[in-house]
């Protein structure tokens, strides 16, 4: 016992420096966070503080510690004078442990102390809670020490085994419901709960941590003892340079390991919880519709949409159609459908207000769908900018059953795309750069457009050679990595249009160009065309004081519309990179046109300063084409 | 003679380029397997171009560059193989300058290669929009600053790593300093390296942040000079002498006092200035006496200022009762008393709550009804965290406009201000009318900061409360706190996908009460359409800037009584600052201009990027939250 004692004297000489500098460390950082305990808004009061010295500051001052009494003297083969002495290993291990525990207690139990007296005057601390923080703090202190301490034996190996500890932690994290925070060592020091939890001790987290903590002292006196502790110090030796580089190899392999796993996780699927629902028992739709009145009409959806998806999947060969499910939504106009977010499990879940199915428009509402299957079989593969004209076309043709000139509707469809073909030229750049084109002429000319080159391969080719198409676009099992990117290198928009259709992709586009215009000729088409008046607009920023600018902007029409009185600036900020706009996200600044009158300008004020990057677009209604034209579109930088 | 010893440098730190090269350059691998190389953007590539702050990305390299720097010297040092190069015929300049030249060089070879690597996988996209990101002038930009972050950290090391692993212990040290004293000289924010990357863009032109770089840079200069002195100059006899003073004990007792003595006069300095500070702040109305009382009932335990001892009891007399309908209210089980400290004095909250604790500013009002409807909020934030077993904390950011709207929900049914609840309720109209505010919207708090203000999540959440009371009856609203601690619940869901979960295990639907939600809406800006009318929009900008202060202006939409309104303007450097670091500052009405005109001051040092956010928005009802525009951004340099 004198040795030992002898032994701890000498440590603690030999270390009393650096204990010294250690405390006053760790009292000047539990000092600054009292102080920040006292100027924040929001503070719970001074044991919040605690807890943070607790989660930080003891970790760090266990590892300067374990650093000093371990590594350092095994790296200094200063530990070999201590073992050719008549004391035993395990008296050496312990007394060193002891310090190190001795001293973590001891700047808690004071920090502990000094907390509750300052938080006395507020938040009286009776003598259970303060038994109880004790407890919390003080095994953790245990854990972390002998946690850090064992690390201090395995030397050299100690990075890699962090990295290895820390990735294992993630792996758990991902692939298992383990909230570390609410159970364990974290869970007896998180700042949500080690301040105010002053009735109960945490008996399972303590016994966890305990545990844990014995576990690592085991650990560390296992090592310090194999083959007489050879190998703490053959493992004591710094790591070289290629030691270094394979252990940060491996660290960038776990990284993208765990970016890997975290994206293949898979969650439980979504469903409906009400009884009004309606399931369809052949494909996977459910139909929600919240009220019993509107059990009719939901059906009536039903049996349509069955009959849809069910030829969608036969025509296009679909292996699986993801789960479709409709909510009623009656904040929402009957034209519009709204798309949630799902996760990929969940499948495709739509939003519409489909009161009153017999004036409904249920073929909107399917075209707007199939576009949600597809872009959820395709995992979004239909956005590819030079293949997106079919998905916009396809939807369109699909639901009207494919091209039929007698058709009002589609005598409107292609009378939008009549009035784009007027103002800009097709030809295979203007498709391959389709989202270009839907930013410039919006969704539902874009849309109109797409259709009318499907009606025209259709009247030259057949039916069999758009779906032939489409097929082989979008009914393959595409993956979501890069194999889709060889497919396309292989396979770009005019090998594939040659495949199916036997067709030359640049001599289909002039002749669908001139289709339309041949189309346009005829006087259904022209007498409505003549009564679109050519529109002009203008959108330009006025320099005010400061970085203050107004937007200003204004229409002009060669004669007077006889209809539409709506006329609309669409905005939005953008990021300082571009990527494709959604529609849906713009800001639609709605004017009333003054009757009579060809030309109007109105103002935007203080919404984008110099400095910002915006989309603006001017449109008008247009009851003619029924869908508003956009007169432009630009991206600019405020300057 | 240089060339050769920058070989042999690069020779030895051949496993660290490796290393490193892989690192910038893993893109080359992860990126095809993760995703489609032709629709990768290059922002999604290149993510530290990304806007605003780039922590993550500059640690690792941060970690790089001090793994680079301690690999220098103190190892030759310990092991004195430095003496085989101080043996040849060049200076200890040159062998100091070499070594550090090769990591330099290194580091930004391999960043360089990132770089170029970046740009040829996203050569794969040629898509219109997202195939056009790449911008020779920003890469060139980007890797200026990143190249200076570099130079910074290496500098740093190489200067830290003469003290061995003490020097992190400075390292950290200095930054908790610095971070503490930028609360009082906010300047000092210029000298976080980390302004150095993040990225700041004038339209989609990448800016250089002229004033940390030069400070960063400098300081990086200095260091670098400091470290030539103690590692590379004839004064290596200093690091000599450094070693054998270190480890006799006289030297371990100059270190620590000196360290002690910068720690207590750092000390004394920050307690100084915090006082300073305070003596700013105007004077609250009442001053809480420093002597405390306590009192305890069946379910509080309080602890009040005796000089607000009257105001206090009369709180305390009915706390009980509160405790129970609120109890009740949430068809709760009894809990363990809870702790009220009343001697809590904010100018931001009238009071927050944790598990068991709750701190209320007492001063605040002086009708007592209100105090019980905010003991009753508080409480019922109480009750939620230990009915749904900590969960309603652990998901904050998609359950954070839940708690708050059920608190609200639940005071104001309790003690009713048909008054104030009629004027939250237009808040919420206008918000939701003008702004578009959506369910997804509401459920991710971090995305909803970016744009709007928090109080809507009171007044918002407490509308959605109301709709799932109105949908699934008053037991639901309690039942779902209890379905979110089930034990089998998942712990990784977020957002919408959350509460769909929830909802579903307690077998109540998201989409229904979505749906009534939004027609409550709907039906609420109808029935205030006139008032919505009457609530001017308030827009503007930057109008000037001097080293003291940013002068915003603003104008109104529509002609409103100016007097009716209290302007107000709340700004931050980023999207990211906490509620506490956005600040306010009131507008001066001009009467003198047509249209109207509101100026706003704010202190330029608060200001420490280029860019920084605005928000404009004015009291219209003092028993409401203010309305505020959403979130605009601006210049200030």
């Amino acid at each position: 016992m004198n040795r030992l004692y002898t032994l701890f004297r000498k440590d603690l000489r030999q270390h009393l420096i650096p204990l010294i500098v250690l405390s006053v460390f760790m009292a000047a950082y539990f000092g600054i966070m009292m102080l920040g305990t006292t100027v924040s808004q929001r503070s719970m009061g001074f044991l919040a503080a605690e807890s943070s010295f607790l989660l930080f500051i003891i970790p760090l001052g266990a590892v300067v510690l374990g650093n000093r009494l371990v590594v350092k003297e095994y790296y200094g083969r200063t530990q070999l004078f201590i073992e050719s002495l008549p004391i035993s290993r395990s008296g050496m291990f312990f007394v060193k442990y002891g310090i190190g525990l001795a001293f973590l207690l001891s700047v808690f139990i004071l920090s502990l102390y000094f907390a509750s007296l300052f938080s006395n005057r507020t938040d009286p601390v009776s003598a259970k809670f303060f038994l109880i923080l004790m407890s919390r703090g003080g095994i953790f202190c245990y854990f972390v020490w002998s946690f850090l301490f064992a690390m201090g034996f395995l030397g050299r190996l100690r990075i890699p085994v962090y990295l290895l500890l820390g990735f294992s932690l993630i792996v758990v994290n991902i692939t298992s419901e383990i909230n570390f925070t609410r159970s364990g060592p974290l869970a007896l020091v998180m700042p949500d709960t080690f301040p105010f939890e002053r009735y109960n001790f945490p008996v399972k987290d303590l016994l966890i941590t305990f545990l844990l903590g014995s576990g690592g002292l085991s650990l560390a006196f296992a090592v310090s003892r194999i083959n007489e502790g050879s190998v703490s110090e053959s493992l004591a030796k710094p790591m070289s340079q290629r030691e270094k580089a394979v252990v940060g190899v491996i660290f960038i392999g776990c990284l993208l390991a765990i970016t890997l796993l975290d994206e293949k996780r898979v969650k439980e699927p979504y469903k409906f919880n009400s009884k009004e629902v309606i399931v369809n028992e052949n494909e996977p739709i459910e139909i929600l519709y919240i009220r019993e009145e509107l059990k009719p009409d939901a059906e009536a959806l039903n049996r349509i949409l069955e009959k849809k998806v069910s030829a969608l999947r036969s025509t296009l060969g679909l292996k699986k159609i993801p789960p479709i499910r409709v909510a009623f939504r009656d904040s929402l106009d009957m034209n519009k459908f709204e798309t949630a977010r799902l996760s990929d499990a969940d499948g495709v879940l739509v939003r519409a207000n489909f009161r009153d199915m017999d004036s409904w428009c249920i073929d909107d509402f399917v075209s707007y769908l199939v576009r949600a299957i597809l872009d959820h079989a395709t995992r979004d593969r239909t956005r590819f900018a030079p293949k997106q004209w079919l998905h916009d076309g396809f939807s369109c043709w699909w639901v009207h059953d494919g091209y039929r000139a007698a058709s009002d509707l589609q005598k409107t469809l292609l009378l939008r795309s009549m009035y784009a073909l007027k103002t800009q030229q097709l030809d295979s750049a203007t498709i391959e750069a389709w989202p270009v084109f839907r930013e410039r002429f919006g969704e539902p000319i874009a849309e109109a457009v797409a259709f009318s080159g499907l009606a025209y391969l259709q009247s030259v080719r057949g039916p069999e050679a758009v779906i032939d198409l489409v097929k082989e676009a979008y009914g393959r099992d595409i993956p979501d990595d890069s194999r889709e990117t060889l497919y396309e290198i292989f396979h770009p928009m005019r090998v594939v249009f040659k495949e199916q259709t036997g067709e030359e992709w640049e001599d289909f586009i002039s002749n669908w160009s001139d289709w339309i215009n041949k189309l346009s000729s005829r006087p259904e088409f022209g007498n409505g065309l003549a009564a679109i008046p050519e529109a002009s607009g203008s959108i330009e920023v006025v320099e005010k004081e400061g970085n203050m600018r107004d937007i200003a902007y204004g229409i002009n029409f060669s004669h007077i519309p006889d209809s539409g009185y709506m006329c609309s600036l669409l905005h939005k900020k953008l990021p300082p990179f571009d990527s494709t706009i959604d529609e849906k996200d713009l800001i639609r600044d709605e004017k009333i046109r003054k009757n009579g009158s060809k030309s109007q300008t109105w103002q935007l004020t203080g919404t984008y300063n110099a400095g910002a990057r915006v989309f603006l677009a001017l449109e008008y209604d247009s009851d003619i084409l029924g869908a508003p034209i956009r007169i432009l579109s630009k991206r600019m930088n405020i300057e | 003679m240089i060339y050769a010893l920058v070989r042999k440098e690069f020779r030895q730190l051949l496993p660290l380029t490796i290393l490193v090269v892989i690192l910038f350059n893993s893109n080359l691998i992860f990126y095809p397997i993760s995703g489609r190389v032709d629709e990768g953007t290059w922002s999604d590539i290149s993510g530290y171009l990304e806007p605003g702050s780039q922590v993550e990305s500059s640690v690792v390299l941060m970690i790089l560059c001090f793994m680079t720097a301690f690999s220098l010297f103190p190892r030759e040092h310990d092991e004195k193989t430095i003496e085989y190069l101080y043996s040849l015929p060049v200076s200890r300049t040159s062998v100091f300058l070499s070594k550090f030249i090769a990591a330099l060089s290194i580091l930004c070879i391999a960043l360089f290669t990132g770089t170029f690597s970046d740009w040829i996988i996203h050569l794969f996209n040629r898509q219109p929009f997202s195939g056009d990101q790449f911008d020779l002038k920003n890469a060139v930009t980007g890797c200026f600053l990143m190249t200076a972050f570099i130079f910074t950290m290496l500098s740093y090391g190489v200067f830290l790593s003469f003290f061995r692993r003490f020097g992190l212990v400075i390292f950290g040290l200095c930054w908790v300093i610095v971070s503490t004293l930028k609360k009082v000289y906010p300047f000092l924010e210029h000298a976080n390296i980390f302004n150095l990357v993040t990225m700041e863009y004038h339209g989609q032109t990448l800016l250089i942040p002229w004033k940390p770089v030069s400070l960063n840079t400098g300081m990086g200069i200095a260091c670098l000079f400091m470290a030539g002195f103690l590692w590379g100059t004839p004064a290596d006899r200093f690091s000599t002498w450094y070693n054998r003073l270190s480890k006799r004990r006289i030297g371990t007792v100059i270190g620590a006092g000196s360290l002690i003595a910068v720690t207590v006069l750092f000390l004394i300095i920050y307690v100084r200035l915090i006082k300073e500070d305070a003596g700013n702040v105007s004077p609250p109305v009442a001053y809480v006496s420093f002597q405390t009382a306590t009192f305890s009932t069946d379910h509080y335990r309080f602890t009040y200022p005796q000089s607000l001892r009257e105001t206090a009891h009369r709180l305390i007399g009915e706390a009980d009762g509160v405790y129970e309908k609120t109890r009740d209210f949430l068809s709760a089980e009894n809990g363990r008393p809870i702790v009220v400290d009343l001697t809590e004095e904010s100018h931001e909250h009238a009071g927050i709550a944790a598990l068991h604790k709750i701190r209320m500013d007492i001063r605040r009002d002086d009708r007592s009804e209100e105090r019980l409807r905010i003991l009753a909020h508080e409480t019922s934030h109480i009750f939620s965290i230990l009915e749904s077993n900590k969960k309603i904390i652990d998901h904050n950011s998609s359950t954070v406009f839940y708690n708050e709207g059920l608190a609200e929900f639940l005071s104001y049914s309790l003690f009713p201000d048909e008054e104030k609840l009629e004027a939250q309720r237009l808040l919420a109209a206008t918000a939701w009318k003008r702004h578009g505010v959506t369910f997804d919207m509401l459920a991710d708090r971090a995305s909803f900061r970016k744009h709007y203000n928090e109080h809507l999540f009171y007044v918002i959440g407490e509308l959605w409360v109301k709709a799932f009371y109105d949908t699934y009856g008053k037991g639901a609203v309690s039942d779902v706190l209890r379905a979110m601690g089930r034990k089998d619940a998942p712990t990784d869901l977020r957002g919408a996908a959350l509460w769909q979960d929830t909802l579903q295990a307690m077998d109540c639907e998201l989409e229904k009460i979505n749906g009534e939600w939004l027609k409550q809406l709907a039906d609420l800006s109808k029935e205030y359409e006139s008032e919505i009318e009457g609530l001017p929009r308030i827009r503007g900008g930057v109008l000037e800037k001097n080293r003291k202060e940013v002068t915003l202006t603003a104008t109104l939409d529509r002609i409103a009584a100016p007097d009716s309104f209290t302007f107000l303007v709340r700004y931050r450097n980023d999207p990211d600052d906490s509620e506490e670091d956005t600040h306010a500052a009131y507008g001066e009405i001009q009467f003198d201009k047509s249209p109207l005109e509101i100026i706003f001051k704010i202190p330029a040092h608060r200001l420490t990027g280029r860019n920084f956010e605005y928000q404009f928005g004015y009291l219209f009802n003092w028993k409401a939250y203010p309305y505020f525009e959403e979130w605009q951004s601006g210049q200030s340099s």
